[in-house]
């Protein structure tokens, strides 16, 4: 009788220290879901605030009749038919220089600063298999990152859609 | 009967280990969750205040009284400086302060500070407020009618939009 008792408290502190490991388990998982949001979410809508603006950026091409082009006007003019514009730069080549002035001033890219690196694309179509419209933009090293974000702006062309896409790494 | 008492004893005794051992158990979980959970109210505290003002900026870049021709994003430089005098939105959009630092293209290599007298050749328009700087920005696209030899035309250029909370608020 005595054997059983003893058994059975065993058996009820087992149960204890199970339900006590599985209960520190989800809080832990709990708690590091619910932290640090914050500062990745700012991160996020801080970079959709840059593509979205950077679409509206006018940029040096004017086109006679048309006026100066916007860099979203200038993706569908490059991606459909190419050209130039009226100070004979090629529409492609004023947006590539464009991006980069703008890339270059706003995201400083260097050991002491806090972004590892970015890359910007303009590519036509949707999704992972789009074709590059012009060539991309590349400042620092992007073998690794722990700490990336994308942003996608959909800008609509005559054969369709193409997207500017900025992925930043912050260290 | 002492072989029954002894056995009523130790069910006794076991009940009791139980109970002091589930009220622990649960204890100890208590305690861990508080000392988290209270150590993290400052931390939430600050989160809410700089999701505040997120929305804040949102809320502006896409307010009527400021959002250019529809455009997402973009606001009205021109606007902007109509209602730089006009205290009642200050109180309508309930902030402390409003500061808009254009970025690209770089234009001076100080701070020039937008004035009637001197609108557009300035950099940065303050309103309501003498601030440079505030913790939570967006980018927007400042835009403005400008004209050449060919008419007039929009110009939107890449700026930081920072919004001043109300003191009474950020407390």
């Amino acid at each position: 009788m005595n054997k059983k008792a003893q058994e059975e408290m065993v058996g009820f502190a087992l149960i204890i220290v199970l339900v006590a490991v599985i209960g520190l388990v989800l809080l832990g998982i709990i708690l590091r879901t619910s932290g640090g949001r914050s500062q990745e979410a700012r991160q996020s809508s801080e970079l959709d605030s840059f593509t979205k603006s950077v679409a509206s950026y006018t940029t040096e091409c004017e086109i006679s009749g048309r006026g100066f082009r916007t860099v979203s006007e200038l993706t569908g003019d490059c991606a459909d038919k190419g050209g130039n514009c009226d100070n004979e730069f090629a529409f492609c080549e004023v947006l590539s220089s464009t991006l980069k002035g703008i890339l270059n001033t706003t995201y400083n890219v260097a050991n002491s600063s806090n972004i590892k690196y970015y890359k910007a694309q303009i590519v036509k179509g949707s999704g992972n298999s789009g074709q590059d419209i012009i060539q991309p933009i590349i400042n620092g090293n992007t073998e690794t990152c722990n700490n990336k974000f994308l942003s996608d702006y959909f800008v609509s062309i005559s054969s369709g859609l193409a997207s500017l896409r900025l992925e930043v790494c912050y260290r | 009967m002492t072989v029954k008492n002894k056995i009523g004893q130790l069910k006794i005794q076991q009940m009791a280990f139980m109970l002091v051992a589930v009220f622990l158990f649960f204890s100890l979980v208590l305690l861990f969750y508080f000392k988290i959970s209270l150590g993290d109210v400052g931390k939430t505290a600050r989160d809410l205040e700089i999701q505040k003002a997120e929305g804040m900026v949102e809320k502006l870049a896409s307010s009527p009284e400021l959002i250019f021709e529809g455009r997402p994003n973009s606001i009205d430089a021109d606007k902007l400086m109509v209602l730089k005098s006009e205290r009642k939105f200050k109180e309508l959009w309930d902030v402390n302060g409003i500061i808009i630092r254009k970025i690209y293209p770089p234009s001076f290599e100080k701070e020039v500070e937008c004035k009637i007298s001197n609108y557009p050749d300035c950099n940065i328009i303050k309103v309501f407020t003498d601030k440079n700087i505030a913790p939570v920005k967006a980018y927007v696209a400042l835009c403005r009618k400008q004209s050449n030899e060919n008419g007039v035309y929009d110009k939107c250029e890449l700026a930081v939009l920072m919004v001043d909370l109300n003191e009474e608020e950020e407390k």
